[in-house]
C-alpha cells in the first residue's frame, strides 16, 4: 500500500490494499468452484455413464492440478490483480494479453449469471414446498437480490467479502462430508450406498462416452484458476497464492470424488445424468429432514460463494485491462476509501443481471467453459514463455513447480482432447465464441491498441527478460 | 400490468421486500461511485499500479 497524505489533503495515490492471507485465497479458488458440485458434472454421467464420469474426473483433475501448479508458480512472481491477463502481458504481448482478460472477464460473469439464477430457481423450489403456489413466486427479485448484496458486499471491502466467503463456502464443503458420512455410517438413514446395484461398473457409451464426458467434467473444478485474481491484495504473494491454490485444489479433488461416490451410490446413472442438483436429490433419498435441509443451505451458500468470487475476479480483471488502457482508464479507478475497483463493480452488475434474467443456463455456463477452456490452452504456452525469458535462478519464485516441461505438455493435450469432447456436444457454440474472440481482437487492434500504455504498463520489479 | 402490486401471501411480500433492498443497494452504489468521482480527482483515483511482493524486493527494477 503506497499512499500518501498530505496535511489531511487528498492522498496522492490509491492502490488496491494487501489484507488477505492464504486462507481468503482458499475461499476465492474453492469459493467459486463448489458449486459445480451441487451441479453441472453429472451431465457427464449422462455423456459416459457413471464409472466414465469418474474416469473423466479423474483425468480432468489432472488438468486442474497441472493448471493450479503452472499458475501458482508465475503468479508466485506476479503481485498484481488481472491473473492470466497480467502474465500474459509480461510473458506474450498485447494482443493475448487483451484476448485472456476478456477470457477471464466473461468466463466469470457468465459463471455469475448462472449461479444467481440457481439462486433465485432454489428460493422457488422452497418456497413451492413451503406451501407457495405453483408458478406464482417470481425469481426475478431474488436473482437481483443475490447479485446487488455481493456487489455491495465486493464494493465495501475485499476482507469481508472472502471472509464471508470462507464461511459460506466451508459450510458448503462441510454439507457434502456430512452427507457421505450419514451414508457410510447409516446415521440418521437407513438407506445405504448400492454402487454394484446401481449398475456403475460398465461403460455405456463405451471409451467415447468418457471423452464426451470431458466437457461436464470441467464443472467440478472450473474457477480454481481464479486465485491468481487476489495476488496484487494478498500479504506475502509469493507464499500465499501457491498455498492457497494447491490446498484449494486438494480439497476440490476430495470433494469431487465424495461427491461422485455418494450421488452414484444413491440415485441411478440413468436419473444422475439429468439431475438438476444431484447432491441435493442424493439427500432426498436419505429420508432424513436434517439432511435434505442441510444440502439445500449447501446448495444455496456453493451458488452464493461462487457468484461473490465470480464478481470479485471479473472486477479485478476488468480493472486490470482498465489500468493498461486496454479499456478505458475510467474503470482504473480505486475508491478512496474501501480500496476496491469500484467501477469495474459497478459496471459488471447489469450485465450478469441481464443473463441471470434472461435464465439460458445451459449456453450462459457453456459460454464461461469455453472461455475458461481457451484460458487453460495460453498457459502451457505461458509457461513455456516465462521459463525461457526469466529461467530458474534469474527471478525469486515463491514456488517452482516440478517435472517441468511435463505438466505443460499434459495440460495441452489435455485442453486438446476437451476441444474434441466439447466439439461433439457444443460444436455451434465453439465456432461461434471463436468468430466472437477475432471479432474482438480485431476491435482491439484497430480502434484500441493506440491507447495503451505500451511501456508504462510494465511496472512489476522483476528483471530484465533474457535476451532483452 | 399492474399484477405485482396485488398481494396475495407473504411470499408477494418477500418478494417485494427483495425488489426494495435490491434497488436500495444499487442506488447506493452508484450514488457513491458519483460522489468518489466528484470529490477525488480523475488521476488520483487511477493511480494504482502493480503490487511488489517483498519476495521480489532486492531486485532491480525493470524501470
Amino acid at each position: 500500500m503506497v499512499d500518501t497524505t498530505v496535511g489531511g489533503a487528498q492522498p496522492t495515490k490509491i492502490n488496491l490494499v494487501k489484507v488477505l492471507g492464504p486462507v481468503h485465497v482458499w475461499a476465492l479458488g474453492v469459493g467459486i468452484v463448489l458449486v459445480g458440485e451441487f451441479m453441472g458434472w453429472n451431465f457427464s454421467v449422462e455423456k459416459g455413464g457413471a464409472l466414465g464420469s469418474l474416469i473423466a474426473c479423474w483425468i480432468i483433475g489432472l488438468l486442474y492440478t497441472c493448471v493450479a501448479m503452472l499458475d501458482s508458480e508465475v503468479t508466485s512472481t506476479v503481485a498484481a490483480a488481472g491473473g492470466q491477463y497480467t502474465q500474459a502481458k509480461h510473458t506474450t504481448g498485447p494482443l493475448m494479453a487483451f484476448n485472456v482478460g476478456l477470457y477471464l472477464v466473461l468466463a466469470y460473469t457468465m459463471l455469475e449469471a448462472a449461479d444467481i439464477f440457481v439462486f433465485g430457481d432454489l428460493v422457488r423450489i422452497a418456497a413451492e414446498n413451503l406451501g407457495a403456489e405453483q408458478g406464482t413466486v417470481d425469481t426475478r427479485p431474488f436473482v437481483l437480490l443475490a447479485v446487488s448484496v455481493l456487489a455491495f458486499l465486493n464494493y465495501r471491502g475485499v476482507f469481508m467479502t472472502l471472509t464471508v466467503n470462507f464461511l459460506i463456502t466451508a459450510v458448503a464443503f462441510i454439507s457434502i462430508i456430512v452427507l457421505v458420512i450419514a451414508y457410510q455410517f447409516g446415521i440418521g438413514t437407513s438407506e445405504t450406498l448400492q454402487h454394484g446395484g446401481l449398475g456403475m461398473g460398465e461403460l455405456p457409451y463405451g471409451w467415447m462416452g468418457v471423452l464426451a464426458a470431458f466437457q461436464f467434467a470441467i464443472w467440478y473444478y472450473l474457477g480454481i484458476e481464479g486465485t491468481c485474481q487476489a495476488a496484487e491484495e494478498v500479504r506475502s504473494c509469493g507464499r500465499s497464492l501457491p498455498l492457497g491454490t494447491m490446498t484449494g485444489m486438494i480439497t476440490l479433488l476430495i470433494a469431487a470424488a465424495l461427491t461422485w461416490y455418494v450421488c452414484s451410490g444413491t440415485l441411478p446413472w440413468e436419473y444422475l445424468g439429468t439431475a438438476l442438483a444431484p447432491l441435493y436429490d442424493a439427500s432426498l433419498m436419505s429420508g432424513s429432514t436434517f439432511l435434505i435441509v442441510l444440502l439445500w443451505v449447501g446448495t444455496v451458500f456453493s451458488a452464493l460463494a461462487s457468484a461473490n468470487g465470480c464478481i470479485n475476479d471479473a472486477a479485478r480483471a476488468w480493472f486490470s485491462m482498465g489500468r493498461d488502457r486496454y479499456l478505458p482508464e475510467y474503470f482504473a479507478a480505486v475508491h478512496p476509501v474501501y480500496r476496491t475497483p469500484f467501477r469495474a463493480i459497478i459496471f459488471l452488475i447489469p450485465i450478469a443481471a441481464a443473463f441471470g434474467f434472461l435464465g439460458l443456463l445451459a449456453p450462459v455456463v457453456t459460454f464461461s467453459i469455453l472461455s475458461g477452456l481457451l484460458g487453460y490452452t495460453f498457459m502451457p504456452i505461458n509457461m513455456f514463455r516465462f521459463r525461457a525469458k526469466w529461467p530458474l535462478g534469474s527471478i525469486k519464485r515463491g514456488y517452482v513447480h516440478p517435472f517441468h516441461p511435463l505438466p505443460a505438455i499434459t495440460l495441452l493435450v489435455l485442453c486438446i482432447a476437451t476441444y474434441v469432447a466439447v466439439y461433439l456436444g457444443f460444436g455451434t457454440q465453439l465456432l461461434a465464441m471463436m468468430v466472437f474472440y477475432v471479432v474482438a481482437s480485431i476491435w482491439f487492434v484497430v480502434f484500441r491498441y493506440k491507447y495503451v500504455r505500451r511501456g508504462d504498463q510494465f511496472t512489476m520489479a522483476w528483471p530484465r527478460p533474457k535476451g532483452y | 400490468m399492474l399484477d405485482f402490486l396485488q398481494f396475495r401471501g407473504p411470499w408477494d411480500w418477500l418478494q417485494a421486500a427483495a425488489w426494495l433492498v435490491s434497488i436500495a443497494l444499487l442506488g447506493w452504489m452508484v450514488l457513491d461511485a458519483i460522489r468518489t468521482g466528484r470529490k477525488f480527482n480523475e488521476d488520483v483515483l487511477a493511480s494504482s499500479q502493480e503490487g511488489v511482493d517483498e519476495l521480489l524486493q532486492h531486485h532491480d527494477r525493470v524501470r
